[in-house]
């Protein structure tokens, strides 16, 4: 019989390797001595680069699952939450055009497409009975769900009340990810029984079978293990270095390939915390925006293709400017470059790799720490009992994150080609079908006539949902030819409902959520019960 | 609360408080905070839970009295009388303030004891008085008690709760009642002890409880939730008679 599965070596720390170590370790009770032994080799020469200040709601599961208390998280990684994301400048560049993706599923979501009815109200304007409302037509968001108001207004997902990782509105976190990765790596070691080994991995030693049989360190010798997690960043120490698989570059595709990034006090210290991100489109890319409880992260992307560095320090010192004025002139940015590509796989023999070393795009829609829970829940879930089953896992490991990936890739680009955008070359670049994904245009040829259902994402853990796509494709108003089937009375009433629905839970929400600044400060102040 | 004035011989010389007023001034309150020291008293008539300040989200010891928001079961059905009440509110229509020094002298803050004058039992006329010939009266010393025991009583609540929290002992409790003239109801934002948590907690953390004395405390508001089908039954008897009527 092939040898059970005992001991799992992550080389890396950084929120890949913390994260997938906390996964495994609470899964597989590495606490106690029946449990699966989990590893974590971090070399004290390297620094953590933080890509992703951003989460996706799932981190409320994944953190609930490792046991951490979202109080503590909070108050010590500096976390502020995340309703969703504000794009500014996508659609036409003028300075009113914004649309929201906000993280709350439509309206009714699972019974009824909202997205004709919401055409038609705007179609046929006000007739007399809501006449009083304003004649401004609502966005497909506004209309169908509740969250962009709480983003404009400012406001928190929830009350003081609400217990820990619970939601009044779906929301996400924005964290220092420095702090982050810190604040992992002492709840592994400390609550969930993770080796921690602080040394530098130099050679890596292969039994005939070409798997790994350990990793040789400076000062702790050679450790040896069942299972290898790559972390090892963008030097891809073990999967790249060692096993050779290559990294498919996706710059045909999405063309942002550096970053400047800055940090931004508060000017003062009851200045509005934004509940979202707010990405503004420039002429070779975009900045996002993102305000944490102490001080709000800034940075450019943008495609080296299409713009100079200078140009590109220029764009960010205007947008800062709107803010904080003269002071935007002294601040020095902080180069990142970003290499975006996808590895062709990620599993190989023994040896998964989870974070950057499996891949990384630009931070649009905050794909790095979703990816990595995604991967430290699979590879947890689907721990392979032995070395006889970890093929077949591997197999089944790498379709479904290719898959994923692919479809990261399309909902990303989908941002650039339904942009009405025309007036920089990168704008009008990324509409050449020859960078289209082949999976995307199909999809778009479908949605010019239907809006984007569960039927055209297979997978049972999809990455982005429908409702995503829709927020996207309807608030950069998406071509759409109207179907000229029969209106059916009955969904028809059941649409005017829940459109009445959403204006009364806006209305109702609006007035009882605390600002987010409020709610964050007597988070630090009185914490969350986790009842 | 209305209009606080810091209590004064100078002052309020003249005030008097209707002692009587105290249950008729409270038939629209539905519940009321309490302290650890009373909890044998206060389980003997009402149910005991544990509901969030929405101000703060921080778990505090209430006494329900009604079963909807408004609502005092116990004043509209005559029983309130025979009950022993809340310190909470046996101290109205006093509070603690908290002075703030004018002189920027960092002294400890001392609360003082102030008066809520807007409320209808304060007048001149009839009623306990405040002071007598500059001195404040048994009454007014029984007020200041009183409140003295609440303040120890707040401190001795939170160890008491951070205690249950940490042994995730807390648990939400919704009541669903249906009266018989099939009215419904739905109370949310009430919690009580986690008994099958309690069962599990290691035996040196339930020595720890019983040294400090918490045992009768968890049991006083796990019994005392069986006075919620008293007061749907009183509920039900007042609505029947309404009918009638």
């Amino acid at each position: 019989m092939s040898k059970s599965l005992k001991h799992v070596v992550i080389v890396g720390g950084g929120s890949a390797g913390w994260i997938t170590a906390g996964r495994i370790a609470a899964m597989h009770n590495s606490k106690s001595a029946q449990g699966v032994k989990v590893t974590l080799i971090e070399s004290p020469d390297v620094n953590i680069i933080g890509v992703g200040e951003g989460t996706w709601p799932t981190m409320r599961g994944t953190l609930q699952k490792m046991g951490v208390s979202e109080t503590d998280f909070m108050r010590e990684c500096d976390v502020s939450f995340k309703q969703g994301a504000k794009f500014a400048k996508w659609v036409t560049g003028d300075e009113d055009d914004f649309y929201y993706h906000p993280l709350v599923l439509p309206q009714g979501y699972f019974d009824i497409d909202l997205f004709k009815y919401w055409q038609q109200n705007n179609q046929q304007p006000s007739n007399s009975q809501n006449s009083e409302q304003s004649s401004q037509p609502k966005s497909f968001s506004a209309a169908v769900c509740f969250q962009e108001q709480l983003c404009e207004n400012g406001l928190a997902p929830k009350l003081i009340t609400s217990p820990e990782y619970a939601a009044i509105a779906n929301y996400a976190y924005h964290l220092d990810a420095g702090k982050f990765a810190a604040f992992l790596k002492s709840h592994c070691i400390n609550k969930l029984g993770v080796e921690y080994v602080s040394d530098h991995v130099g050679t890596i030693n292969s039994t005939d079978s070409g798997d790994i049989a350990s990793v040789n360190t400076n000062n702790h010798g050679d450790i040896s293990g069942d299972l290898f997690v790559d972390c090892t960043g963008f030097s891809s120490l073990l999967i790249g270095k060692h096993f050779q698989v290559p990294l498919i570059s996706k710059k045909d595709v999405l063309f942002i390939d550096t970053a400047l990034a800055v940090q931004i006090p508060y000017e003062k210290g009851d200045d509005a915390i934004a509940s979202h991100t707010i990405s503004t489109a420039q002429d070779a890319g975009w900045i996002w925006d993102i305000g944490l409880p102490s001080r709000r992260g800034v940075g450019h992307v943008y495609s080296s293709k299409h713009t100079s560095q200078g140009d590109a320090e220029n764009a960010l010192r205007k947008y800062l400017k709107s803010s904080i004025g003269e002071k935007s002139e002294d601040l020095t940015f902080r180069k990142i470059d970003i290499n975006p590509g996808i590895r062709e796989k990620f599993w190989v023999n023994n040896c998964v790799a989870v974070g950057m070393s499996a891949g990384f795009l630009e931070p649009l829609e905050a794909s790095a720490l979703v990816m990595i829970e995604l991967a430290a829940t699979t590879i947890s879930e689907q721990l392979p009992a032995n070395r006889e089953c970890m093929d077949i896992v591997a197999k089944h490991y790498n379709e479904r994150f290719s898959y994923n990936w692919d479809r990261i890739i399309d909902f990303l680009k989908l941002h650039y080609i339904a942009s009405k955008r025309e007036d920089t070359a990168f704008w009008r670049d990324n509409k050449d079908p020859e960078t289209i994904p082949e999976s995307l245009q199909e999809l778009m040829t479908l949605w010019k006539h239907r809006s984007p259902s569960e039927y055209d994402f297979s997978q049972k853990r999809e990455v982005f949902s429908a409702a995503s796509y829709q927020y996207v494709l309807y608030g950069m108003d998406y071509e759409f030819t109207q179907s000229n089937s029969e209106k059916d009375e009955k969904e028809q009433n059941l649409a005017q409902r829940m459109f009445a629905e959403n204006e009364k839970i806006t209305v109702k929400y609006s007035a009882a959520l605390p600002s987010n600044r409020e709610l964050i400060e007597k988070i630090a102040q009185f914490g969350f019960s986790k009842v | 609360m209305g209009k606080l004035e810091k209590v004064s011989s100078e002052k309020h010389k003249h005030s008097k408080v209707l002692v009587d007023g105290v249950l008729a001034n409270n038939a629209n309150v539905h519940m009321s905070h309490i302290v650890l020291q009373e909890f044998a008293e206060v389980a003997q008539y009402y149910p005991i839970f544990l509901c969030k300040d929405s101000d703060t989200g921080q778990f505090q010891p209430m006494a329900l009295f009604g079963l909807t928001v408004d609502e005092n079961i116990y004043q509209s059905s005559g029983l309130w009388r025979k009950c022993y009440l809340p310190l909470k509110i046996q101290s109205q229509p006093f509070y603690l303030i908290n002075d703030v020094d004018p002189s920027g002298n960092n002294q400890q803050d001392k609360p003082s004891l102030a008066l809520d004058v807007d409320d209808n039992r304060v007048q001149q006329q009839q009623g306990n008085s405040l002071f007598s010939q500059d001195k404040a009266t048994a009454y007014l010393q029984q007020q200041t008690k009183i409140l003295a025991d609440l303040t120890q009583g707040f401190v001795l609540n939170r160890a008491f709760i951070t205690l249950l929290s940490e042994y995730d002992l807390i648990e939400s409790v919704t009541l669903d009642i249906k009266y018989n003239n099939s009215q419904e109801c739905k109370l949310e934002g009430l919690y009580s002890i986690n008994q099958t948590m309690l069962e599990k907690v290691p035996t040196d953390i339930q020595k720890q409880f019983e040294q400090q004395g918490y045992v009768p405390l968890m049991s006083a508001m796990l019994s005392s939730i069986n006075h919620v089908s008293t007061l749907i039954d009183i509920k039900n008897a007042l609505l029947c008679s309404t009918e009638i009527a």
